[in-house]
């Protein structure tokens, strides 16, 4: 929608069915029935138009929600990947460290141990 | 007795002297109001066609500013170039 800056846009768009569409769907539904409970309808048979709108709404919601979720992750894994890239140093896998004499002990990398007894 | 007089003046001329919180008529339920029922059925097809056409649309293959991934696989790989 909107709050999707443009570097966004290139991201595959979410399927029809995802986990927030069908949890505000239901938001949505359960809004429509308790406004029948509350004014004396019976609260499933009655309505149901608005518990379709109500449920839709909550469905579109949901999917510029997992939108925008999708959006922030890629973002974040983009960023730590070019964040990896540019210090490869920090992020020798284990076989290569090991061959180097930099091998520290826990006793070193630990903070000093004061017990209180 | 001037004060109330005072009051007793204030209960004429003001509106707010003594209102009902019942309406005249119950709400009518063996009658839909068709024209909301409408709009409002109108309104989900609308809806739903608007939510088919963004999940169908935009499959550009594009993708090489951010990296996608399923949820549930965890973060995406550097790719090795």
């Amino acid at each position: 929608m909107g709050f999707i800056p443009e570097e966004g846009k290139s991201l595959p768009p979410p399927g029809l069915v995802n986990r927030n569409s069908l949890w505000l769907a239901g938001v949505g539904w359960v809004s429509a029935v308790l406004h029948n409970a509350i004014n004396h309808r019976p609260p499933v048979k009655s309505g149901v138009h608005r518990q379709f709108l109500l449920a839709t709404i909550g469905w579109f919601i949901g999917y510029h929600v997992t939108k925008y979720e999708n959006y922030t992750y890629a973002r974040l894994d983009r960023d730590m990947n070019e964040y990896i890239k540019l210090h490869p140093e920090k992020f020798v896998p284990k076989e290569q460290a090991q061959h180097h004499t930099e091998q520290k002990t826990f006793a070193e990398i630990v903070e000093p141990f004061h017990p209180v007894r | 007795m001037t004060f109330n007089r005072l009051l007793s003046r204030a209960v004429f001329v003001s509106r707010a002297g003594c209102r009902s919180a019942f309406t005249s008529s119950k709400p009518d339920m063996t009658n839909p109001n068709w024209f909301r029922v409408g709009l409002a059925f109108g309104t989900t097809a609308f809806l739903w066609g608007l939510l088919t056409h963004l999940s169908l649309g935009r499959r550009s293959a594009s993708g090489r500013d951010l990296p996608s991934r399923h949820w549930r696989s965890g973060p995406a790989k550097p790719e090795e170039n």
